[in-house]
This record gives structure tokens, sequence and C-alpha cells, in this order.
């Protein structure tokens, strides 16, 4: 699957949709807290997925964490990833098409209670232990899958997991050390997407 | 209970959905085509966006923001390019009919209008006759995309006698950024009404 990707296999690229699209569209969801916005970052990331192919690894396991990590990028970054892919954009077929819309609406009203409360209290954490706890938590991946997509070293995954509990279970915070890659500029320099 | 059970049991369960019916269809068809027709140039828009083509505008997008510096004397840029198409760079989201004048001048027959959030144009549609499947945009080179976000535009796909219609929904300006919701790159084969601006049912966005 890797090497073919790698060669531009179109039909490879359209399993790897197939089987991620789901994953990346509630994981944007859970950064963004907006369902069309979501769809966005579906169609970015696999764009960007797309267009960073020839930088899979030809050894490795699940593509998860690669498509992942482009979707954290294309989510935290939407607005250039929307500049990068604009005239694709332009032609982007939109929601208000669906007929059929109703329905979907009042389960997400219902939703809305519980996404309110999540919101709240991931909202009082920062963006580098939101994105941990979204890959980690919720999308599932083990500590070296979430290291990977976020190119980060696995203790930072695990320090930024144990400052965001502790915040959320009310502890005063541990005194801060300083791990290798974990410094947040204060103006954050532009990453590139997917790494 | 390691790190991840703990975090688990202190935020509330994550909502998950599928994608909405028809949309991860929709989307798949959209992303398969635009990786076909990425690599090459001059290809004819692809038969399975004709049916969503009724979709009056589109998705979100930014138009190039002022980093610092002396802003450019005018509020957009337009170059013609060797195979005929025209790159265009916005920079200020005014002087949608000088864009316009400066698109007629090189001989293509079009009509440009900026609609703020919140607004659209009436009446709706503008034209009864769309020419299906036709656009006008397509992506910058990758030196022009080095040099400020951009589009191209192609006036071949204009035949004698129709218009080109290009619409861009403009955003809230945020720190210096004119974020656009959208571009609509329309052909229309007979008369196109007059853009009036009034206020849009619903929410800003689309």
């Amino acid at each position: 699957m890797r090497a073919r990707l790698r060669d531009g296999d179109q039909a490879a690229f359209e399993q790897l949709y197939d089987e991620s699209a789901r994953t990346v569209y509630n994981h944007a969801f859970r950064l963004i807290g907006d369902w069309s916005a979501a769809e966005d970052v579906v169609s970015l990331t696999f764009l960007e997925a797309w267009r960073l192919r020839h930088r899979i690894d030809a050894d490795g396991g699940s593509l998860r964490p690669w498509v992942l990590g482009i979707a954290t990028n294309v989510a935290r970054n939407l607005r250039r990833a929307a500049r990068r892919h604009q005239a694709a954009l332009a032609r982007l077929p939109r929601g208000e098409a669906e007929p059929d819309f109703s329905e979907e609406l009042v389960q997400r009203m219902v939703d809305a209670e519980k996404v309110a409360a999540a919101r709240a209290a991931f909202g009082t954490l920062r963006r580098p232990e939101q994105d941990v706890i979204a890959l980690c938590v919720w999308a599932g991946l083990d500590y070296a899958a979430t290291a990977e997509a976020l190119g980060i070293p696995v203790g930072t995954v695990k320090s930024r997991l144990s400052r965001a509990r502790r915040k959320l279970a009310g502890e005063p915070a541990a005194p801060r050390r300083q791990v290798a890659g974990d410094r947040d500029p204060a103006v954050r320099l532009p990453r590139r997407n997917g790494r | 209970m390691n790190e991840r059970d703990e975090l688990a049991r202190l935020l509330p369960p994550p909502v998950e959905h599928d994608l909405p019916p028809g949309r991860h269809r929709l989307l798949k068809e959209f992303v398969m085509t635009e990786i076909q027709h990425r690599p090459r140039r001059r290809l004819p828009r692809p038969a399975v966006l004709a049916a969503v083509l009724t979709a009056a505008v589109a998705g979100a997008v930014a138009l190039p923001a002022l980093l610092g510096g002396a802003p450019p004397a005018s509020a957009y840029t337009v170059a013609g390019n060797p195979d005929g198409t025209i790159t265009i760079k916005i920079y200020e989201a005014r002087d949608a009919k000088g864009l316009q004048a400066d698109l007629r001048e090189r001989g293509f027959n079009v009509i440009v209008d900026y609609i703020p959030a919140g607004k659209r144009c009436s009446p709706q549609p503008r034209s009864a006759t769309w020419v299906p499947g036709v656009r006008l945009a397509r992506p910058q080179s990758a030196e022009e995309e080095d040099a400020g976000a951009g589009f191209r535009i192609d006036p071949s796909v204009v035949r004698p006698g129709q218009t080109a219609v290009l619409e861009f929904l403009i955003g809230q300006e945020t720190g210096g950024h004119y974020l656009s919701a959208g571009i609509s790159d329309r052909v229309s084969a007979g008369p196109v009404a007059e853009c009036v601006l009034v206020d849009k049912p619903g929410g800003v966005r689309d």
C-alpha cells in the first residue's frame, strides 16, 4: 500500500480515502467544532496527502498516523491549506446540495450538548495538548503512532497527556521540565503541512 | 490506570458521525477528480462535476494576506501567460470593477463582483443559461504560488458571445486577511443580470 501510494497509484489512494475519511472527519470536528468545516478538512487532507505522497516511507505499518497528522495540520492551518488548494476548492460541491439534511440535523442537535460539554473541558487546554488528546485518546492512536503523526518524540506525547490530565483533574501543575521538542514559540512559525 | 484511560474518563465521550449521506461519495469523487486533473494542464473539466455545478458557490478559500511591508499599489494584479491563461492575485477586496475592466482590456468578456459576508447577489440565478461543465479557475503554477496566493483563469473556455462571471465571496477582515468564502467561476451563454447586493437569509457561512 505504501509503495503503491508513493508511485501515484490512484486505486490505492481511493482505498486510503475509503478507509480514513470517517476518521479524518471526526478528528477534524473534535479539533475545530464545526461539522461543515470538518468536511473541508476531509477534502483538503486528501488533496494534501496526494501532494505529499512521495514523503511516505516505504517501510512502516498503517498509514492512519500519517493521514491524521496531515489532518491535524490542515485543521490547525485551515486558511493556509485552503489557499494552497484555492482553485480546487472553488469546484468543491457544497453540502447545501444535499436534500435529506433535516434528519441529520436533528441527530446533531441531540449531540450538541455532549459536544458543548466536551469542548468546554477541551477548550481549557493548549493546542498541543488538544492535538495529542484528539489523536491518542479519541482517534485511538497509541503513543508511538501519535508521536509519528505529530512529528514529535514519544516522551513529548506522554508529557503533554500528563499535563492535560492534571489540568482536567484540577491538580496543580507539576514543575515544568523541558523536554526536547516540547517548546511552543510565542509566535508560531509556519509548519509545513504533513511535515 | 494509565494517562489515556484517565483522560478518557475525565473527558465526555466524543461524538462520532459518519459523513452525511452522499457526502462521503461526493467528496471522494471531488478528491479523485482533482488528483487526476492536477498533474496536467488544459484538460477538459471532468464530467463527474457536472452534477454538482448547480451549487452556486464554493468552499472556504483565503485570498492573499497583506503581510506587512509596503502594500501593493493596486488591489490586485493581472498577468498574462504564454499559454493564454491569466494569473490573478487579489490583495484587497476592493475595486472589482477595476479588475473587470483590466480583464476586458485583454479581450476577455467577463463580469467581476465581490460579495461581502452576509450578502448575496440578486436576482438569483443571474443567468438562465449557465454553460454546464465549464469553469474558469485553475491552480497557478508552483512558481506563482511562491510569489503569493492566486489563481489562473482560462479565457479560451469562453466561446464568442458568451460571458464569464467571476464572483468572490468576501469574509471578514481579520488582521489584514481577507478570508474569501468562495469563488464562483462560471460562463453564461446568454444575458447576465447585474448583481444587486441584498442581505442573505440565514448565517454568514455558505
